[in-house]
């Protein structure tokens, strides 16, 4: 179970007064689900993200994911807690320009101290169709291949929180559906709980549950045992 | 144009201001520098100019230590070439200052008519050649008052007779010698600095040169030198003058004077300050370079972020020319208020900081530029500002040209051929030189160097070093790679993510490793010069050591009851020498002109061989080599030896060398009428700088057993009181003795040592405030591509340690391979130095001290960027970098 109890998020704005992103989410969501976030821009949407994920912690309320404190951890347990059990996939990738395909995925594998980090990095990018693109650099992929990259990054160390930035943000219609079936079908075979945070309602509308954010507050939580519609 | 200039050049300077700022601390800096070295080598140059003047008042010379022969003199006095010319002959001669006392041996000058064309000397009081003429003599200010001789005012005019001249000898108002007796009509002051340049420190009396023939004081005897100074005429340039006069001279045979132009006075007479000065403008150069990189790179990132700009601009409909605008304009302003505030504060920091400094060694050195050399400062300082410019606005201007390229029609396809290929590459060259700023500042720095150095083979030298080292750190940064998150080596990850981002980067991590190269280089450099080098050329007087006390041509009666004094007087070192003079009479059979005659095209210098060849020479004896000497071929005769009959010779390297003698060849010197043929068996090095009494030719005692010698005694006494009571007892006992006090010369150099060093101080200074600076300049100018991929290791799950250690460890890695470059570097510049720039006799003993301290200061600093760049990173929201725009 993920359990949001009362999280508000603050910040200081430059003319001095506090900006409320987030303002008394509750919301308890069993793992395993698949939840499409959708909001306007500036509605709150990364920054539930963040907060998931131990990045930044709330102004106040609790995050708690399968009983591991997330808004209260030390430093050094959410930096594990990431590297094992959470997998980011963001709009504009966030691949190392300078690396190959394999030494991305790699990278993530050997934070989370995986003894054979090569070979998982391997097996990760077959997962998504990209075992002949090993070598190639982020330079001389597709967008789409950039993205699926991304994606194996992502799941290399199995998490239980997949969270997806806006992913198909930067995509054609073909390839955004592509990502999009790929993102929530090893979802599922991982049986990780995915956040994938979207403007098009019609994809958050394929997956099992909702959360809409209006300015930062939670307008509605839809969840479903179902998987997908 | 200005309606949307100055608001788009507001928002540019408050969107960018840190980097901006930082760029234009780092240009101000180096034109600061700039415009201090210009200055200096202004002022030096024009000092040594009028230096020259003293040293060789007119514009050239001719000398020998043999009077000049005649039908050169005739030629001199018909030839349309010359405009004035004065003749200065010095000789030995024997002055009784007192009656009652024994005479003692001067080093007397005469002068004819035209004097006074060297300047530089001055006379208390006022007095004309006129009251020489009349049998008057000049005296040295020193000796006047060591000898407790007064000046006798005489009119022109005034007849002394006998009875009157014996009343003022008798009133120390005269010197006797021989059997003449001359009124002292003036003190003469010699200018410091010559005396120092020239080691003249013997000319104590001057007369004129009629009385001085008429009273056959000149003549072809031992110790004299006869010399010409001349003065072209008007039209005649010093080049064709030096030409005609060359061509006379080598018409008259074997027995030719020497020629020396103004050109060649200042070169030997300012060797030990040439140096010095040639160091700093190396220096200098090397500072301009390492602040002018980070300024290239601070613009460059400033630049290459406008990169995105532009687009928008040319997307929002802008013309061709604002957009422009935006790359260069604001560069432009930025760089002329930083030129211009730089130009101001390195004028403050010359006129009031370095100049005062200056002051100490050159009392002469005052504002009194020509109107000509003011202009020529300012017309250097122009090419200088625009050229700095040039090297700003050339990155700035190559991004914009590569972005015209990029929006070129690229469906055109050009014919096939030589000339598309060279477009196409020289095209490509182009637009790729924005990734290679730095090589653009080189560039520019190379064209600076000749505004502060004429000497094209020291700048030459200086950039072909300094492209060494960048390709050594181009290839180390390329070589990095290698151990990054790609490479399958077993190595810890925040060594491979360390690797990775300095790999990730290269033209800023070559700038950064550069940056450390240099200053570890230069600064190691620095300390090696000042703990080596000037030691050397204070010659040991730091400790103490060097003697300030010289007696010359003591008897052997003498010598005794001279050491006595100087020993009851708290000498420190004492020294006595025996010094029996003689002249080369044979080389292997060959007599000194046939010898030369044959090794002429051998050797380097024949004008110098000549002379020394041609001289008396001081021989001395020794059972085994003084402190100052080392052995260089051949082995020293042994203390065991002292009973045996050994002819030999043992000849210093250098005058070897020169006069083409080797080990085996026999010489044949004629001391005082008796032949004495001596073998060399050895060759030494000499350490000149220790002042001590040090000999070209020592023999073993055995050959000079029989011949008539003097004594050389020198002593060190620091104090300055127990020296003047030492000096006073010397007069007193040995009137007949010649005694130098010789410490004023020694505050001399030790003056100029002073200055040496406040140059280097305030270039240490400035080198690691430079260095510093463009450290946090290269670390921020590279601190969003860190952040961001940070950003992204912490959200794979990276921890604070792992971020910390790798920023770190990034740090250390550039600043440790910058310590093992710059060491490197800095020690194959020392060896070049040592070898060719500074000429020094002792090699350099590079100790690991400095290296290691600087290396741990470099380390320090390296750590403490790194901790903070980790600490901001860490301080920033992950996903909130992750979303901005690159």
């Amino acid at each position: 179970m993920i359990e949001i109890e009362n999280v508000t998020k603050e910040f200081p704005s430059p003319e001095g007064v506090r900006l409320r992103i987030l303002d008394s989410i509750n919301a308890n969501i069993p793992l395993g689900s698949q939840l499409g976030v959708v909001g306007r821009s500036g509605s709150g949407k990364t920054t539930l993200l963040s907060m998931l994920a131990g990045l930044e912690r709330p102004s106040s309320g609790f995050i708690r994911f399968n009983g591991f404190p997330v808004s209260t951890a030390g430093e050094a347990e959410l930096s594990r807690y990431r590297a094992r059990e959470v997998g980011f996939v963001y709009q504009t990738f966030q691949l190392l320009k300078h690396l190959t395909a394999l030494e991305n995925v790699q990278v993530a594998a050997e934070i989370a101290a995986h003894p054979k980090a090569r070979s998982v990095a391997q097996d990760a990018l077959d997962w998504v169709g990209l075992s002949t693109r090993l070598n190639h650099r982020p330079d001389q992929l597709s967008g789409g291949e950039q993205q699926r990259v991304a994606i194996a990054r992502a799941i290399v160390n199995k998490p239980k929180l997949l969270l997806c930035d806006e992913p198909t943000g930067n995509l054609d219609p073909q390839s955004a559906d592509q990502v999009f079936r790929l993102i929530s079908s090893l979802a599922l075979e991982l049986g990780a709980t995915l956040f994938f945070v979207t403007h098009d309602y019609a994809l958050a509308h394929q997956l099992s549950g909702r959360i809409e954010l209006e300015r930062g507050q939670l307008s509605r939580l839809q969840l479903s045992s179902g998987n997908m519609s | 144009m200005s309606q949307w200039f100055w608001p788009s050049l507001q928002r540019e300077l408050r969107a960018s201001w840190t980097r901006l700022s930082l760029s234009a601390i780092s240009l101000f800096l180096a034109t600061s520098a700039l415009t201090s070295i210009i200055l200096t080598d202004a002022r030096l140059a024009h000092q040594t100019r009028k230096q020259a003047d003293v040293v060789l008042g007119g514009d050239a010379e001719i000398y020998d230590v043999r009077l000049i022969p005649e039908t050169l003199i005739e030629k001199l006095q018909s030839s349309a070439y010359i405009a004035r010319k004065t003749r200065i002959t010095n000789f030995i001669t024997m002055m009784n200052p007192t009656p009652g006392q024994r005479p003692r041996l001067v080093e007397a000058v005469s002068i004819d008519d035209s004097w006074p064309l060297v300047p530089g000397v001055k006379l208390t009081p006022s007095s004309s050649y006129e009251q020489l003429r009349s049998g008057g003599i000049w005296i040295e200010k020193t000796l006047a008052s060591n000898l407790g001789l007064q000046v006798q005012k005489v009119s022109p005019g005034d007849e002394l007779n006998e009875k009157s001249l014996q009343k003022l000898w008798t009133e120390r108002k005269a010197v006797r010698i021989g059997k003449k007796t001359y009124p002292v009509v003036g003190l003469v002051e010699n200018d410091q600095m010559r005396d120092f340049a020239s080691f003249a420190v013997g000319a104590r009396i001057y007369m004129a040169r009629d009385i001085a023939v008429k009273q056959r004081y000149v003549s072809n005897q031992s110790r004299l030198r006869d010399k010409f100074i001349l003065q072209f005429a008007s039209g005649v340039s010093a080049e064709s003058g030096k030409k005609w006069l060359s061509k006379e001279i080598e018409n008259l045979g074997n027995s030719k004077p020497n020629l020396r132009s103004k050109e060649d006075a200042l070169a030997s007479a300012f060797k030990p300050a040439r140096s010095l000065f040639l160091f700093y403008d190396a220096v200098g150069f090397s500072i301009l370079i390492l602040l002018g990189l980070g300024c290239a790179q601070g613009i460059h990132s400033y630049l290459s972020r406008k990169h995105g700009d532009a687009q928008i601009f040319t997307m929002l409909g802008a013309p061709r020319t604002q957009t422009a605008a935006l790359y260069v304009g604001n560069v432009l302003v930025v760089a002329i208020v930083s030129l211009a505030l730089g130009a101001w504060a390195g004028y403050i920091a010359f006129e009031k900081f370095l100049v005062p400094r200056l002051m100490l060694w050159t009392p002469g050195l005052s504002l009194d530029f020509a109107q000509s050399e003011l202009l020529s400062l300012s017309l250097r300082f122009a090419v200088g500002v625009l050229i700095l410019t040039a090297a700003l606005v050339l990155p700035g201007a190559m991004l914009f040209l590569r972005r015209k390229n990029i929006g070129r029609d690229n469906n055109k396809i050009e014919p096939p051929g030589l000339l598309t290929n060279i477009k196409t590459l020289a095209s490509k060259a182009i637009a790729n030189l924005e990734n290679f700023p730095d090589l653009v500042w080189l560039f520019a720095a190379f064209l600076l160097s000749f505004l502060i150095s004429q000497e094209t083979l020291l700048n030459l030298f200086l950039v072909l070093f300094l492209t060494l080292i960048y390709l050594l750190v181009r290839m180390t940064v390329r070589s990095l790679a290698r151990f990054g998150l790609s490479s399958r080596f077993k190595i810890p990850l925040f060594i491979r993510i360390a690797t990775s981002e300095i790999a990730s980067r290269p033209t800023q991590s070559a700038l950064s490793l550069m940056l450390f190269t240099l200053s570890v280089c230069l600064v190691v450099f620095l300390w090696d010069l000042r703990s080596n080098i000037i030691n050397q050329l204070t010659g040991g007087f730091a400790n103490g050591t060097r003697p300030n006390i010289f007696v010359l041509d003591s008897p052997p009666e003498s010598v005794k009851s001279v050491r006595e004094i100087l020993t009851t007087g708290q000498a420190e070192g004492l020294w006595s020498e025996k010094l029996t003079r003689a002249r080369i009479e044979e080389v292997n059979g060959k007599n000194p002109d046939e010898w030369l005659a044959g090794i002429t095209s051998k050797v380097d210098e024949p004008q110098r061989a000549l002379r020394l060849m041609n001289r008396e020479q001081n021989l001395t004896t020794r059972l085994e080599p003084g402190p100052d000497e080392q052995i260089v071929e051949g082995s020293f005769w042994s203390k065991e030896s002292a009973k045996k009959n050994l002819d030999e010779v043992s000849v210093e390297a250098g005058i070897a060398s020169l006069l083409n003698l080797q080990l085996g060849d026999l010489i044949t010197f004629n001391v005082q009428g008796v032949l004495v043929k001596v073998k060399i068996t050895n060759l030494r090095k000499v350490r000149w700088q220790s002042f001590r009494p040090n000999f070209l030719f020592v023999l073993h005692p055995s050959v000079l057993n029989e011949a008539p010698y003097s004594a050389l005694v020198a002593a060190t006494i620091r104090d300055t009181q127990a020296r003047n009571v030492a000096m006073g007892q010397l007069f007193q006992k040995h009137p007949g003795l010649t005694s130098i006090d010789a410490n004023e010369f020694s505050e001399l150099a030790a003056r100029l040592v002073n200055a040496a060093l406040e140059i280097v101080r305030t270039l240490s200074f400035m080198l690691f405030a430079g260095a510093l600076l463009n450290v946090c300049l290269a670390a921020w100018t590279s601190f969003t591509s860190r952040a961001k991929n940070f950003s992204l290791y912490r959200c794979l799950g990276a921890n604070n340690t792992l971020v910390m250690s790798s920023c770190l460890t990034e740090f250390l890695v550039l600043a440790g391979f910058g310590c093992i470059i710059g060491l490197g570097a800095s020690w194959g510049l020392s060896a070049v130095v040592e070898h060719s720039l500074l000429t020094v006799d002792d090699q350099l003993n590079s100790s690991l001290m400095p290296s290691f301290s600087v290396g741990m200061v470099v380390m320090i600093l390296s750590t403490t960027v790194g901790a903070i760049s980790a600490i901001l990173i860490l301080r920033q929201a992950p996903m909130r970098v992750l979303r901005r725009p690159n």
